[in-house]
């Protein structure tokens, strides 16, 4: 897969492939990054639609639902199209955030 | 699992711990910038520093309940006077990305040029610069490059993100990617508008509205024309 436009990850691989992306600054290369939860079931799908002839919207649209639907952004800037999708299974780590609140001393 | 407060984030530690830097708060317009610096600043992270507003209408301050260390500033037309007006190592400046984009100035303007010079000495002030911008292809990033940056992504839409620098189109994507994740996932208790996640330390944080805000205060130059 390495030389592949294609690159699927775990989502719990999330973290690291932020870091990698954010930390490359020119992407040059046509590209599609797919997150999910449970990648060969995803590339089971793809393979059998494109066997069965299936393209364009529909096997967009399945292949959107599979993924977990909505959640993508493609975007089209130079030679980067980079595609994210995300999960219907969220993962252990989906409350890993922080909340900022007002100190307690924070005096009008 | 629980929250975390932001005291035991990275962004909180690292910020604690320095003495200078510039925050950039990227977005678009209306996906609450303001309130997220406000909120940043009200978590005590710059401790006992008062606060700067750039450019600030001196009668909205006055007027509405900023904190007693609230304080508006007129950028100085001479940037050597810049000490008289903003104290070392004792303020955090805030910068409002309307004024650039108010009166069709752009990033040659004066002001944007004093910007540059001033983000260059601010190490040596030790200050803390934020700034909010909708999108950094109006700043000059080179500006930031010798600088500690932290960057807060707040959500962009799909038209300003088209526009936005090479550099910046990957790590606003994934925030987008986050913070739309976190807005579906906890939209029954959290304000989609509240979350930020910062590229820099890899983090997402829910910005609380200050005690003391009014939502007239994500506004300050409505009406007027900054300069």
């Amino acid at each position: 897969m390495k030389d592949s436009p294609l690159t699927i990850v775990s989502s719990k691989e999330l973290r690291m492939l932020m870091t990698a992306l954010s930390a490359r600054d020119n992407v040059k290369s046509s590209q599609e990054v797919v997150l999910h939860d449970n990648a060969q079931a995803y590339l089971t799908l793809k393979s059998w639609l494109e066997i069965m002839g299936v393209s364009g919207f529909l096997r967009d649209s399945l292949l959107a639902v599979h993924a977990g639907g909505g959640l993508s952004r493609a975007v089209a800037n130079d030679d980067l199209f980079l595609r994210l999708q995300m999960l219907r299974n969220y993962e252990d780590d989906e409350d890993d955030y922080y909340t900022c609140s007002a100190a307690a001393d924070d005096a009008v | 699992m629980a929250p975390k407060t932001i005291q035991e984030s990275d962004l909180y530690r690292r910020l604690r711990g320095a003495k200078h830097g510039v925050i950039l708060v990227l977005g678009t317009g209306q996906w609450g910038k303001t309130v997220t610096v406000h909120s940043l600043i009200a978590s005590g992270v710059f401790g006992d520093r008062n606060i700067a507003l750039v450019n600030y209408p001196t009668d909205f301050v006055e007027s509405h309940a900023y904190p007693k260390n609230y304080r508006s500033v007129s950028w100085p037309e001479d940037l050597s006077k810049i000490s008289d007006i903003i104290h070392p190592s004792r303020d955090v400046v805030v910068i409002d990305d309307a004024i650039f984009i108010a009166g069709a100035r752009d990033f040659s303007t004066r002001e944007n040029r004093g910007l540059q010079k001033m983000m260059t000495i601010s190490s040596h002030h030790e200050l803390f610069f934020i700034l909010t911008i909708q999108n950094t292809s109006m700043l000059d990033i080179s500006m930031f490059q010798s600088q500690d940056v932290y960057m807060i992504h707040k959500h962009m839409d799909i038209i300003a993100l088209q526009n936005e620098r090479d550099q910046q189109v990957v790590s606003q994507t994934i925030a987008n990617c986050v913070l739309t994740k976190y807005m579906r996932s906890h939209k029954k208790a959290i304000h989609p508008k509240a979350w930020g996640y910062c590229s820099t330390t890899k983090e997402i944080i829910s910005f609380e509205i200050p005690p003391w805000w009014h939502p007239a205060m994500s506004k300050p130059f409505y009406g007027v024309i900054p300069g």
